[in-house]
Formats: C-alpha cells, sequence, structure tokens
C-alpha cells in the first residue's frame, strides 16, 4: 500500500474526528458539572449548522461573523435550556435521560417544521485544495481543523485560567465543597451548561458549510461523540481530545480495509476493548 | 442528627469551641449555619441579618466560612488553584472584568492570593515554592493547613473549623494552636468542633456542650470543667462505650 | 362552579367533533381514499416529498374538475400521507395503518427499496393495488400481482447509458460505481456493473456506503486511487450525491461523472456546487423545460413550479403519471375494485404524461408490471440541466416496434 494513501487516510479520519472532539467536549463538560448525559447535545450541534445557513445563504453575511454569531446564539440557547429544564434534574441521571430524549424529539422535530426536511447547502467561504505529493487536504477542511484546534486550545485556557473557567472545574469535583467556597453553584451550572452547548453549536457552524445542513444532522456526531468521551473517559477534557485522536486513527486507516459500514463498527470495538481493559475510560476518575 | 431548641451566640473576636460526645450533633450545628442544610424551624443571624434560608454560596459570600472534617480540597487543582478558588469571592466584580481580566481585577485577585499565602505561612505550610503542587501529594497536616487557608481566603469573618487538629501529631497540634490564636488576635472569629478536650480548654474563650441535639452547658473552660451534667454525659457515654 | 366549567368544555369539544364527523355525511359524492408513502424526513426526504406533491397535482386536478367519474359513481379523491423515515420497520407499520385501519385499496406512491419490500408484505396477501419508485429488482415479480414500478428503474436505463457513453464518449474505458448499501442501492450498482461488463468496459471500483454518511473521503481515497475515467454516484440520493461529487472534486478527481439512477439534479447542484457537478450524466432523470420532453411534462412543469416554487424531479412526474394511469384503469374498468382495475391495466399503451407509456418488463421480471416511457439523458452544464439525447429503454423498443 502507497505510503501516501495511509497519509490521505489518517488526515481524513483526524479533520473530523477534532471537529468531534468539540462536541464531544461539550458533552462531558456538561456531564462533569451537572452529572447528567443530554442526549439532545447533537440537537445543538444542528442549531449552530442552522445558525450558519440563515446567516450564510439567507442573510448573506460573511462566514467567520456568522460562526461566531452562530456560537453565540447556541451558547444562549442553552441557557435556555439550562433555565428552563436542566438546572431542575443536577445528578438526576435518569430523568435527565428520559428529559433530554424528549428534548431532542422536540427540537429535531421543531427543526423538521421550522426548516424543512431538505438538506440545505451552505456556500463555503474557501475554495481551493492544498497537495503536498498525492495527499489532498481542502482549504475549507483544513481552516475547519485549525478552527478546531484554536476553539479546544481557547478551551483548554479558560478552563484553567479563568476565574469561572476554575470555578466550574472546583464544582466539577465537588459541588458543595464549591458552595461553601462561596461559589455560585446555579450561576456556574448555567454558565458551563451553555459553553457545552455553544461548542456543539461551533461544532455544527464548522462543518455546516463542509456537509450541507438538515434537521437529523446531529445524529452522527452525538454517536461519535459518545464514543470519544467513552474512551477517553467521562469527564476528562485530555481524555476527549485523546479519544477523538484514536477514533481518527481507527476509522481512517480502517476505512482502507473495510467498507463503511464496517468502519462505523470500527469505533464500538474500540469502546468495548477500551472498556474490557480499563472501565473507566483512558483518563476518566476512579 | 437532629438538634433542637439550641440557642447560642458567637461573640466576635473570640474562639468558641463546640464539643459533645459522639452524635451529639455538632457537625448538624454546622451543616445548618453554613447552608448545607436548611433549618425546620429557628434563625441564624450573622451580624444582625438573617442568614438561615441563604444558600451555601450566599452564605459564604456574606463571611462565613468553614472546612470540613475530611479535608474538601479540588483534588485535581494545585494548591494555588485550589487558594484562587476560595479567592475568586473577593477578586468577584461581575463576569465581565474577570473574562476580559481588567486591571483591577488582577490586582484584586492578586492581593487575595498574597493574603492567602501569608496565611498558609503562619499556618506552617510553605510559601510560594509549593503553590504549583498538587494537593494529592500534600502531606495530611498541610492539607488540614491548606483547608484552613482556603476559608480565609474566602474572605470570612467567621471562620468554622471542623476538627483542625484531628490526625495531628503534638508537634503538629501544637504549631496549629499558634497560628489560631494569631487569627483571632488579628480580629478573626473562630467556631470549632474538637475532641482534643485538651486543646480545646487551652484554646477556647468560650465553650458550648451539646448532648443528643440539646445544649447542656456553656461557658467558660473553667466553669465548663466543673459543670456535673457535662461530666455525666461524657461519662454516660464513655460508659456506653465500654 | 368548576364541575360546571368543565361541562363546558365537554360539550364544546362534543360539539366540534359531531361536526367533525357530520361533514363527510353531509357530501353525496363517494370519497376514493388513496394511500401515499414515502421518506418525508431524512436524507431522502427529497423522495417523499415529490411523490406526495406528484399525487397531490394529480388528485387536485381531478377533484377540481367535479372528481374521478367512475361506473355510475363520481368519487372525490382524499390523499392519506404517513412518513416512514426511509426505514422498512416504519414502512411496514405505516402499511398497516393505510390497509387495515384507513383500509385504503391503492398506495401509489414510495420509494427506497427496502421500504417497498415491507410495504408488499402487507399489500400482496391484502390484494391491495401498490406503485412505487423503488428500485429493488424483487419488488417485482410474479408472486407480487398487484406491484407496480411507475419510473424506469436501473435495470432498464444502465444499458442503454452506458451503451451511449460507449459510443459517444469511447475515451473512457475505467469505471468506479458507489451507492447505498441497502436494496436499491446494490441492485442499482449490480445492474451498473452488469451493463458495464457487457459492453466490455473496465470497471475498477464497486462501492457502498451507509446512508446519512456525511463524509465521504474515506471511500473516495479508495475509489480514486483506482484512476476510474467515470464515478457513477449510481443510486445516491441527490444530498449524498451532491457531497459525494463535492468531496470527489476536493480530492482532486476531474474525470466524467454519471448518475444512472440520478434524481433531481437541481439539489445535486446546490449541495455539490456548481464546478464540482459538471458535467454529470445522467439518464432517468426528466428535465421539465426540455425540448425533449412531451408537451404535457413540461406543462405539468410549469404548474408545480408555480405552486411549489420548486422545479419537480423525475420522482414528483412519474408519481403523477402512475395516479394517472391508475385512475384512468378505474374508469376503464368501470369499477373501484382492485380485480377489475388490474385487469384492466394489461400491457395496453396510455396516453399520459409521459406521452406513450407501457407496462411491460416481462424479460426481466416475468411479469407485465414495469412503466415503460422514452428517457432522455442530460448533462449539468453552469449548474443548468441540459438535454443532450432521447432513448429507448430496450424493452419499450422491442414492443413499439
Amino acid at each position: 500500500m502507497p505510503i501516501e494513501l495511509l497519509v490521505q487516510a489518517l488526515l481524513n479520519g483526524f479533520a473530523l474526528a477534532l471537529v468531534y472532539v468539540l462536541v464531544a467536549l461539550g458533552l462531558t463538560l456538561i456531564f462533569s458539572i451537572l452529572g447528567i448525559i443530554n442526549f439532545a447535545h447533537g440537537e445543538f450541534y444542528m442549531l449552530g449548522g442552522y445558525a450558519t445557513y440563515f446567516g450564510v445563504a439567507v442573510f448573506g453575511l460573511h462566514y467567520v461573523p456568522t460562526l461566531l454569531l452562530a456560537i453565540g446564539a447556541v451558547g444562549l440557547a442553552g441557557v435556555v435550556a439550562e433555565r428552563l429544564i436542566f438546572r431542575h434534574l443536577r445528578g438526576k441521571t435518569l430523568n435527565a435521560f428520559i428529559v433530554s430524549l424528549g428534548l431532542l424529539w422536540v427540537l429535531q422535530s421543531g427543526a423538521q417544521l421550522t426548516f424543512g426536511v431538505l438538506d440545505k447547502p451552505v456556500p463555503s467561504a474557501f475554495s481551493g485544495i492544498i497537495r503536498a505529493g498525492r495527499v489532498i487536504i481542502s482549504v475549507e477542511r483544513f481552516v475547519v481543523v485549525l478552527a478546531a484546534v484554536g476553539l479546544i486550545a481557547v478551551l483548554y485556557g479558560f478552563l484553567q485560567w479563568s476565574r469561572v473557567g476554575r470555578a466550574m472545574r472546583a464544582v466539577a469535583q465537588d459541588p458543595d465543597g464549591a458552595a461553601l467556597q462561596g461559589v455560585n453553584i446555579e450561576f456556574t451550572s448555567m454558565l458551563g451548561f451553555a459553553v457545552g452547548c455553544a461548542l456543539a453549536g461551533a461544532a455544527g457552524g464548522l462543518l455546516a458549510p463542509v456537509f450541507a445542513v438538515s434537521p437529523p444532522m446531529g445524529a452522527l456526531p452525538v454517536v461519535k461523540a459518545f464514543i470519544i468521551i467513552i474512551v477517553g473517559g467521562m469527564g476528562s477534557l485530555p481524555g476527549a481530545v485523546l479519544g477523538g485522536l484514536l477514533l481518527g486513527t481507527v476509522e481512517g486507516i480502517g476505512s482502507l480495509f473495510f467498507s463503511s459500514a464496517a468502519v462505523n463498527v470500527l469505533g464500538f470495538l474500540m469502546v468495548i476493548a477500551v472498556l474490557l481493559v480499563r472501565p473507566r475510560g483512558l483518563f476518566g476518575a476512579a | 442528627m437532629a438538634v433542637s431548641d439550641l440557642s447560642m451566640m458567637v461573640t466576635p473576636g473570640a474562639i468558641h469551641g463546640l464539643i459533645g460526645p459522639n452524635g451529639a450533633g455538632k457537625s448538624t450545628v454546622f451543616n445548618l449555619i453554613s447552608g448545607v442544610l436548611s433549618l425546620s424551624a429557628g434563625e441564624i443571624f450573622f451580624k444582625g441579618e438573617r442568614i438561615s434560608g441563604l444558600r451555601p454560596s450566599e452564605i459564604c459570600r456574606r463571611g462565613v466560612a468553614r472546612t470540613f472534617q475530611a479535608t474538601t480540597l479540588f483534588r485535581e487543582f494545585t494548591v494555588l488553584q485550589n487558594l484562587l478558588v476560595a479567592a475568586h469571592l473577593r477578586a468577584a466584580d461581575g463576569l465581565a472584568p474577570a473574562l476580559f481580566a481588567s486591571p483591577a481585577y488582577r490586582r484584586k485577585e492578586r492581593e487575595a492570593l498574597a493574603s492567602a499565602q501569608e496565611n498558609l505561612t503562619s499556618l506552617g505550610l510553605g510559601g510560594t515554592a509549593q503553590a504549583g503542587r498538587s494537593v494529592e501529594k500534600l502531606p495530611h497536616r498541610d492539607q488540614k493547613a491548606l483547608s484552613i487557608a482556603m476559608a480565609l481566603a474566602t474572605g470570612a469573618e467567621l471562620v468554622l473549623l471542623d476538627e483542625p487538629l484531628a490526625g495531628l501529631t503534638a508537634q503538629e497540634r501544637e504549631e496549629t494552636l499558634g497560628a489560631l490564636r494569631r487569627l483571632r488576635d488579628r480580629g478573626l472569629t473562630i467556631l470549632l468542633v474538637e475532641h482534643d478536650m485538651k486543646a480545646v480548654m487551652g484554646l477556647c474563650d468560650v465553650v458550648t456542650v451539646l448532648d443528643h441535639g440539646v445544649r447542656i452547658a456553656e461557658g467558660t473552660p473553667r466553669e465548663i470543667q466543673e459543670n456535673p451534667a457535662v461530666i455525666e454525659a461524657y461519662l454516660g457515654a464513655e460508659d456506653a462505650r465500654a | 362552579m368548576k364541575g360546571q366549567r368543565c361541562h363546558g368544555w365537554v360539550l364544546m369539544l362534543a360539539a366540534v367533533l359531531a361536526l367533525g364527523t357530520a361533514a363527510p355525511a353531509a357530501a353525496a359524492e363517494k370519497t376514493l381514499e388513496i394511500g401515499v408513502l414515502g421518506p418525508l424526513s431524512g436524507g431522502a426526504a427529497s423522495y417523499g416529498v415529490e411523490l406526495l406533491r406528484g399525487a397531490e397535482m394529480r388528485s387536485d386536478e381531478i377533484n377540481k374538475a367535479g372528481g374521478l367519474k367512475v361506473g355510475g359513481d363520481v368519487y372525490k379523491i382524499k390523499l392519506i400521507a404517513y412518513d416512514h423515515k426511509a426505514s422498512a420497520a416504519d414502512a411496514a407499520t405505516a402499511a398497516n395503518k393505510l390497509v387495515f385501519q384507513d383500509k385504503v385499496k391503492y398506495i401509489i406512491g414510495n420509494a427506497v427499496g427496502a421500504t417497498c419490500n415491507a410495504v408488499q408484505t402487507v399489500t400482496e396477501p391484502q390484494k391491495v393495488m401498490f406503485a412505487f419508485v423503488c428500485w429493488g429488482t424483487n419488488n417485482l415479480g410474479p408472486d407480487k400481482p398487484h406491484s407496480f414500478r411507475s419510473m424506469l428503474s436501473q435495470w432498464e436505463a444502465a444499458e442503454p447509458f452506458y451503451r451511449w457513453i460507449k459510443e459517444k464518449r469511447p475515451t473512457i474505458k475505467k469505471v468506479a460505481v458507489i451507492s447505498p448499501n441497502d436494496t436499491s442501492g446494490l441492485d442499482t450498482n449490480t445492474a451498473v456493473v452488469k451493463a458495464v461488463k457487457g459492453l466490455a468496459l473496465d470497471l475498477v471500483s464497486e462501492e457502498t456506503y451507509e446512508r446519512g454518511t456525511k463524509d465521504f473521503y474515506p471511500i473516495l481515497t479508495k475509489i480514486l486511487a483506482k484512476k476510474p475515467d467515470l464515478l457513477d454516484v449510481a443510486a445516491a440520493p441527490p444530498a449524498e450525491a451532491g457531497l459525494i461529487l463535492k468531496q470527489a472534486h476536493e480530492l482532486g478527481f476531474r474525470g466524467a461523472k454519471g448518475w444512472t439512477a440520478g434524481v433531481n439534479p437541481v439539489t445535486l447542484v446546490g449541495i455539490a456546487g456548481v464546478e464540482a457537478a459538471e458535467g454529470v450524466w445522467s439518464p432517468v432523470n426528466i428535465n421539465v423545460r426540455s425540448d425533449f420532453v412531451d408537451p404535457k411534462v413540461r406543462k405539468f412543469g410549469d404548474e408545480y413550479e408555480k405552486r411549489y416554487k420548486e422545479v419537480p424531479g423525475v420522482i414528483a412526474v412519474a408519481n403523477y403519471g402512475a395516479f394517472d394511469v391508475f385512475t384512468k384503469a378505474m374508469q376503464e374498468a368501470g369499477s373501484v375494485e382492485t380485480d377489475k382495475v388490474l385487469a384492466a391495466l394489461t400491457s395496453r399503451p396510455y396516453d399520459t404524461v409521459w406521452g406513450r407509456l407501457v407496462i411491460g418488463g416481462k424479460e426481466t421480471y416475468r411479469i407485465d408490471r414495469q412503466f415503460l416511457y422514452p428517457m432522455v439523458i442530460s448533462e449539468i452544464r453552469g449548474g443548468k440541466i441540459v438535454d443532450i439525447e432521447q432513448v429507448l429503454p430496450a424493452a419499450l423498443k422491442a414492443l413499439t416496434k
């Protein structure tokens, strides 16, 4: 097998996996702060996609400001969802499971009714390809990769060095302890939920020009995100990044040898393998 | 453990001990004051304002902080990050200044940190050299010191200490007692639960004794030591344990 | 007080219900209920939407003209449509609802192969007439006498399409084909492979993908490594075909492009972009504005565009035609009873939206249940659909000789 093909396959896998890492980071952030799994997380990805579609294709704005607006808009949607629904479900895993499934259907059906069922193309702001020998990546995907890496870095900095980011991590480690140190749990949770949703929205906005938007578009990335965080360890940010890179490698290389249906199974096989060896994931807390 | 009909007053600038046999309700009193548990009847005032019914974070904001028997530190954080979480109240000006790191915010945060460092040093935990250490790797005594320093870093005027001496060696106890006295001399008010009777009697200005959720005595250490009801409660408890 | 108010609501509700049920009874004419199935959501939603609109167009025309006169009766046509999301399980549920709950005797409209098989497990035993645009080979057969395909399938289209390619574009030797990995897709690949090999062209890659796939880089990396002259996105629905071509273009593919079972190239261009969609040939699609098509198709296209603000694809025309043929057969039979209508639907020619249409296909399916009509090979140029040439399916050629 020529080496270029192998490099191309790895590049294919990584480019998308990095975007799915954004979705996974949002999911795991919300899980660690509120102790719940938001199954409607993919729908915030979808909202980010549609916000981008409206900005670029309908209102004719430039892609970059649109993307920033879309991230903000989805963050606000997250604030609303947290205030109305998830605030009351802190730590109630089963209730949150049922309610978030309900929210998934509401948002998806709502999108179908409002936006229509057909795929909507989003014009790309970047054209052309970058070629290194026989290895090719489109400028569009290259920008997506850069943006995803940038956002991951910004999130890391935010959690590491900002006051609010530290408060989020404190709440994630010990909500009662954090409250006794004067951390406002309600506000911190709301902000954490919003940041988590905004990350999904950013991923949706980044991939909107690459894949077009449609109401069920959130299903695939959220499945990938689950694979990533189970492999990387629930609640762990470095774990999510590592999980994403592993998934990209496995799917990229796997696609050279297996059919696309089989490649989708590879991710789940990876989950099973990791869980057998390390039930809490690679970076999960005990 | 239920507490009923408890009335007590903590004098500003004093070290107030709360003692009693196991299960007397001391931890419950701490939980009620700090807002972790809510009162079914009655009220709690701090500096003339009602704090019962407020959320724990709000009570902390008003100036009441506590430590735990089992030290609650944010285990994934370094010493510095732990202090920053606690210190963020004093630097709090709202979200925007913090996000954009305004000079005023930075300055306040630096001040809060500096005083936290000072407290750490006076409590016997090293200086800046240890700021970057992971708290998981700290020895027990330093973890206890850090949890007290965190309570102070919130800017609290009243600090509730849950067994600050438990698990310490004799020499470490002496150092901690010295540090607590110095804090009192600087105007801090301390309410503490402690099993080491000798230390309590030597340290406290006032002692309240609980048994089965009811206050059975209050007074200076000398008065308490001579109170027959207290002796009865402790001896009874000893008997029961035997 | 509370109790009384409650009664008030119940009474009002009862009144509304009574009005609702009384209304149809007051009308004098009879109602003929006809089912429509299809994916109305998900990646193949454009198929379902077109099926439903084609059905609406014809049934509204009939109703506006005073209803369908069959024997001595006049019927108003009422459509009952269900979404099966391209899932076989949902399709079976929807078919059960239509047949046993709504008691329809005709289901005109369905797409996506696997769902047709599921629907047929209900319609055939119940002798319900079923017309569809699914491309599964086994959707037609002597064991399924009540089933009709209202649109040319890959079996009719692939051979004449590739014969045309071989004759008119002789530089094309190496062919790669990609389809979804379900019944329609696999059958389309099989038909293309058969045509390609039959014509002594070189098949270099045959790939399938999961419906709903968005990222085709991995598959395309494999395909393009084989350096095909022609990439056939055979049975891919418009949105997915658009993504495949867009990504193939990004990966540097500049060869010829085919879409054997292609429908609705407008959607494809929207997703792929003008550049990546340039030059796509498609044999089964119909360009309603073309000079090659029957004037009736052009008229249908104008009215459809006026009503839905979109240009119809071939599926809308096919289902409109199916409604036309079935209702004409009812009038011919003088009855809406399925036995009599089935007998009337023989291989006699119909004059319909396609122009001259015959029901044939015996040599492929061992029973005449396939609608046959002239097809036009089109090419996408600068984002527009341009017709190049009209060709006849082999079977139609034979029948009309």
